[in-house]
């Protein structure tokens, strides 16, 4: 496993690195939490190991950061001469997983980070849904790393959110990790739209686009058959939500059952963002993608209509991470071939409701 | 702790013996470093070629009365000394952060000299650790 050390001591820095490689861990060593967050930033490590009495930003801090920005879970052990009450219940509050005394016991280190590739290994549910969730688009040509952007948009966007009174009940670190792992779910229905419809390049007929409709009720349908058999599921009625209501509207002019406002749940209203914000931002078969300032006005001119004011308003606060996420995973090399049908097929209704050019063919 | 019986303690610490096996606990000091003595001995090293300018750095910030800086700097150097196995320092970096933590300034002139006492036993004992863990010979008492 790729492990994070963090402490301003060298020595430190030098104990741990030959303990973690002595059995095979990869290590990257920084002195500074300021550092440690450029790493943190990469995502590349699951497990990292930090000092906590450091300058400027302690391990502290860094935890709390650590769980700000992490897109997956990261297990996060503390290094410290703290022994206190006090102090073990202010290093979990800040989200460490675990402590480990200083001057450390090297085999005492192994076994705790043994203990964390324990509980990162039941990440593996995430890796299933998520693999499922490409399965499931893997017909629709233009996916790429749609998926990926999707769920990243997504959770910068519940993490904004957060920060408001006025979804603090609703949204909490578990509501951000739930949106981050089921919204790539969000168009399972897919499956069951015939390749006529899913892959045609040109416009959708009345009846076509009626049938592709359908891909939520479709979606919400494998999901309930799933609630069924495991009714206690938060993570399945999450996921349902998404994949059910992530076309309504927020006038009421959406679909399946054109839900109104807040009857809408709040995670399909944060996908819906997500969703239109990829869609335009993407190549098509049928046009290139738009620019960041193009797509943000696409949101920021649904805003009441389709989307709800409040998620628009937060969204134009982490746009510019939106845009970054979108450089980051861009999709590369394979839509190139589809790119040449561009300059001869015909504009159309996107799949996510957004209008660029008349929507339906007489 | 009265001054008086922090210099005395002080005074003791400087004509014990710098056998280095009792200036490092060598041998806790190998099991840290996963059974590597030259790579214990290269701690060693680096660790005692730093510690006079970290001991100037605590006295430079003492006499500023800087208290914060001296304070994180005797628990850093309360923790390397923790991790080299050298007892005595990290002892003395303990209590001199403690003291600077709750308030007694008055006590960091007697602390201090303690704390130098057993940084100049460390220097002083490290060609004869460098030696010890180097060759072949038992760290074990």
């Amino acid at each position: 496993m790729r492990v994070l050390i963090v402490d301003d001591s060298p020595i430190a820095l030098n104990l741990l690195e030959r303990a973690l490689q002595k059995v095979g861990h990869e290590v990257d060593a920084v002195d500074s939490g300021e550092a440690a967050l450029e790493w943190v930033r990469k995502g590349v490590h699951r497990l990292i190991i930090s000092d906590w009495d450091m300058p400027q930003v302690d391990g502290i801090t860094l935890c709390k950061q650590v769980r700000e920005i992490s897109a997956h879970y990261v297990y996060f052990i503390l290094l410290t001469s703290h022994r206190s009450s006090e102090h073990i219940v202010k290093g979990l509050s800040a989200g460490a997983d675990d402590f480990i005394a200083k001057p450390f016991n090297p085999e005492e280190l192994l076994l705790r980070v043994h203990a964390g590739e324990r509980i990162l290994s039941l990440e593996s549910r995430d890796m299933v849904v998520f693999a499922m969730a490409q399965l499931a688009e893997s017909r629709d040509r233009e996916t790429g790393k749609h998926l990926e952007r999707v769920r990243r948009y997504a959770l910068i966007l519940t993490r904004r959110l957060m920060k408001e009174p006025a979804f603090a009940r609703q949204i909490d670190d578990r509501f951000a990790q739930l949106i981050f792992e089921t919204s790539p779910l969000h168009d399972i229905g897919k499956v069951g739209i015939p390749d006529a419809i899913l892959l045609k390049p040109g416009k959708l007929t009345e009846d076509e686009f009626a049938i592709m409709r359908t891909h939520t009720t479709l979606g919400a349908a494998t999901l309930d058959a799933a609630l069924e058999k495991f009714p206690d599921a938060q993570f399945l009625k999450f996921a349902r939500d998404i994949v059910a209501y992530h076309h309504e509207r927020f006038d009421g002019t959406g679909y399946p059952q054109g839900l109104k406002g807040e009857e809408i749940p709040l995670c399909a209203r944060i996908v819906s963002v997500a969703d239109v914000y990829d869609a335009c931002a993407s190549n098509r078969v049928y046009r290139a993608a738009m620019t960041h300032e193009e797509t943000v006005k696409v949101i920021t001119d649904g805003s009441g209509s389709h989307f709800d004011p409040a998620i628009v308003t937060a969204f134009l606060d982490v746009a510019g991470e939106f845009s970054r996420i979108c450089r980051e995973f861009a999709d590369t090399g394979h839509e190139g071939a589809h790119a040449v049908k561009a300059a001869v097929a015909p504009p159309r209704l996107l799949e996510c409701g957004v209008s660029l050019a008349p929507a339906i063919s007489s | 702790m009265p001054a008086a019986l922090a210099d005395q303690d002080a005074i003791n610490c400087a004509t014990t013996a710098n056998e280095p096996a009792q200036v490092f606990e060598l041998a806790a000091l190998v099991r840290r470093c996963m059974d590597d003595r030259a790579f214990a001995a290269v701690l060693v090293e680096k660790f005692t070629a730093r510690l006079p300018t970290t001991i100037q750095e605590i006295e430079g910030s003492l006499a500023a009365r800087d208290w914060a800086t001296a304070t994180a700097k005797a628990h850093n150097l309360k923790g390397e000394a923790g991790s080299l196995a050298a007892s005595a320092l990290q002892a003395a970096a303990s209590q001199l952060e403690e003291s600077l933590r709750g308030g007694q300034h008055d006590l960091a002139p007697s602390l201090l000299l303690r704390l130098k006492s057993a940084a100049e036993a460390c220097v002083a004992a490290r060609t004869a650790a460098v030696e010890q863990l180097s060759g072949s010979g038992s760290i074990f008492s």
